[in-house]
């Protein structure tokens, strides 16, 4: 499994190495030439936003939660719907690069710079964490590596990547990243659907059991549920107790497992459950709003908004379209990610579904990010499954990297703007930005990385979903205004992100919004962002229709 | 939404001469440059009120009739059919739509202004 791991990495960093080109100077760090097509640009958006989450995360979710997860996929696609029609042309032809340089820009204010770049490096921190997260449960399960190497590998590459290069090195990287991904999606797919046809037609919907014997080890100390009495073959700690590969009769309820402990489970036998997912029997697996979370339903609504107004927020995806020629190009360019997206999100479901059914014991693990990786061999044993699985590592690995250069990069371009900028400042950031999730990624007691990356969403559709919206199509925006909407608006959204990153779940409506906030943060910074305003409407910046303008107009006017 | 700023906070008269209503008197085409941005607020609106309602009505329909799920078609699930198939290519015809009128917005604006 190590020399899987290898070459998937190899190919990643290669496809990276020659798509990179050097600098003419240092302000090219953070502004690639405006000379990409919007097939190219295309490309490499969506590659920047297939992130480690959603390739690996979705399908995880899915085997996990089930029906009610198939709302992720629609509203971020729908997000770029959103983007496309309010923010994309605007900005483009705002001329700024960063939502820093867009807010300095369009409300004449240093105030609004920082507050708007403290919530980039707050998103960024959100968005980098689950990167990590995912590397690190990726190589511990194909190579049973320790988690915290995934983390170093990650670190490693970004470095690699953009230090010297810059933002010009990835745009090319980016690109061929999407097609390796989607390929990586695709080809597994179309396959592992033709042999679950041929072989048989269970409905996954059954409550998972073990299809065949499997051992199943554990890699954190953890709780798990059984239903029914099972006999297994147990070595290592179970209960407190030591146990050398003995028949262990085991009563339905929780048991401890130590890390480490290897348990053998016969064929036939009920999966057990990490005490962290609520066993889904039957129906409720596959009917949406009954997988036992409290207040279904409006956790739906509060994601979908999130991540429907959240992408327009994302710092590393606006930034991108700043290498279109003009408006329309950039419009364009979205227009293409909703397509490319549509196809790739075709795919997450049906992996979560053949997950239930040839890698159940994640359930009791926990790791469900892995799933993907280990289909391929639980579906194809022998040359074509681990063929397979260097598809999909390599696609992963494109994930982890891809999506943490562009976060990185276009954190610290916003960030360094602010000081100053030059290119040392700029590592500097960029080392900053990287430090942060990493401290995060050791504290933190969420194990799905889909989960962790809607907290990003949050807070950026709390906060700078706003701003965007309403600078570019409301003329009475006051900088007051401006700053009083990120603060009420991103503020509690990222006191509701660490809470749930440090404290873990808790049950009823409070729990509900801190996993979830933005039904109640994003009204709240629109308010704020609109009542400020209206109170300070003295103080609207005088060049207001000027900017208009110069948003709005084709840039071939006569 | 895309009126001028008139200054009528009491007090400011006193901190200062009055602000003159920004730009009018420099961009002549101002009427024209707001009518062209009402236009794009406009088909914004209608993109994103299919959006919303697709969003809010979806979710709301299978929380209603929790029986759908038991529909199948294609050997599928009928939450999992629309879900996974059915929204996606809203979204893409949707998109499509929406950049194809915006820029014929943007056509009719620089148009009429080119020597014939």
């Amino acid at each position: 499994m190590i020399t899987v791991v290898a070459l998937a990495l190899l190919i990643a960093s290669l496809l990276g190495v020659s798509a990179r080109t050097r600098p003419a100077h240092a302000c090219d760090l953070y502004a690639a030439s405006r000379e990409v097509s919007p097939w190219w640009n295309a490309s490499a958006i969506s590659g920047e936003y297939i992130s480690a989450a959603a390739f690996l995360g979705m399908a995880g979710l899915v085997l996990a939660y089930g029906a009610d997860m198939l709302w992720l996929p629609i509203g971020a696609a729908a997000g770029h719907v959103v983007l496309l029609t309010l923010v994309t042309a605007p900005l483009r032809r705002s001329g700024a690069y960063t939502l820093s340089d867009f807010a300095a820009w369009r409300l004449g204010s240093r105030t609004v710079r920082h507050a708007v770049s403290a919530c980039v490096v707050v998103i960024g921190w959100f968005y980098l964490l689950p990167q990590f997260q995912g590397a690190g449960v990726t190589l511990s399960v194909i190579s049973g590596l320790p988690v915290w190497t995934g983390w170093v590998a990650v670190v490693v590459a970004v470095g690699v990547m953009i230090l010297p290069g810059g933002m010009r090195s990835i745009t090319g990287m980016q690109a061929v990243q999407f097609w390796l991904k989607l390929i990586a999606v695709v080809v597994p797919g179309l396959i592992f659907l033709a042999v679950w046809r041929l072989q048989n037609d269970a409905d996954a919907a059954r409550a998972p059991y073990f299809h065949r014997p499997t051992t199943v080890t554990a890699g954190t100390s953890a709780g798990m549920r059984l239903t029914a009495p099972a006999v297994l073959t147990v070595r290592g700690v179970v209960d407190g107790r030591h146990h050398n590969g003995e028949p262990v009769r085991l009563d339905a309820g929780t048991h401890r497992v130590r890390a480490g402990a290897r348990l053998r489970f016969p064929a036939g036998a009920a999966v057990p459950h990490t005490d962290q997912l609520t066993l889904l029997r039957g129906d409720r697996w596959a009917t949406p709003f009954s997988g036992g979370r409290d207040h279904p339903l409006a956790a739906t609504y509060s994601v979908l908004l999130s991540v429907l107004l959240g992408t327009m927020g994302l710092p590393h995806l606006v930034v991108r379209f700043y290498s279109n020629a003009g408006g329309r190009a950039a419009r364009r360019t979205a227009k293409i990610v909703v397509l490319m997206l549509a196809a790739f999100y075709l795919f997450p479901a049906l992996f979560g579904t053949l997950g239930r059914l040839y890698t159940p014991e994640l359930l009791m693990t926990g790791e469900t990010d892995a799933t993907l990786l280990m289909l391929p061999h639980r579906i194809l044993p022998g040359l074509a499954g681990d063929l397979l699985t260097i598809l999909v590592a390599t696609g992963a690995f494109a994930a982890f990297a891809s999506t943490s250069c562009g976060v990185v990069v276009a954190v610290s371009g916003s960030i360094s703007g602010n000081f100053g900028g030059g290119a040392s400042g700029f590592r500097l950031s960029a080392v900053i930005t990287m430090a942060v999730p990493l401290l995060l990624a050791v504290l933190t007691c969420v194990p799905q990385s889909m989960a962790l990356i809607t907290l990003a969403f949050a807070v950026a559709a709390s906060s700078l979903c706003p701003l965007l919206v309403l600078g570019v199509w409301w003329s009475r925006l006051t900088p007051a205004g401006a700053v009083a909407g990120v603060l009420a608006g991103g503020g509690p959204a990222t006191a509701a992100g660490l809470a749930r990153i440090l404290g873990g779940q808790r049950p009823g409506w409070l729990g509900m919004l801190i996993e979830q906030p933005a039904l109640v943060t994003v009204p709240l910074g629109f308010a704020a962002m609109i009542g400020v305003s209206l109170l300070t409407r003295a103080t609207v910046p005088a060049h207001t229709h000027r900017a208009m303008a110069r948003m709005h107009l084709p840039e071939d006017r006569p | 939404m895309t009126e001028r700023v008139t200054v009528t906070v009491r007090g400011a008269r006193r901190r200062g001469p009055r602000r003159r209503p920004p730009d009018e008197h420099l961009e002549p085409g101002a009427a024209r440059v707001r009518s062209l941005i009402r236009t794009q607020a406009r088909l914004a609106l209608a993109t994103l009120t299919i959006v919303f309602l697709l969003l809010a009505g979806l979710p709301m329909l299978f929380a209603c009739a929790p029986g759908l799920s038991h529909v199948r078609l294609l050997g599928v699930r009928l939450p999992w059919l629309i879900l996974c198939g059915g929204v996606q290519p809203v979204w893409v015809v949707a998109a499509h739509r929406h950049v194809r009128l915006a820029e014929r917005a943007e056509r009719a604006f620089t148009e009429p202004a080119r020597p014939e």
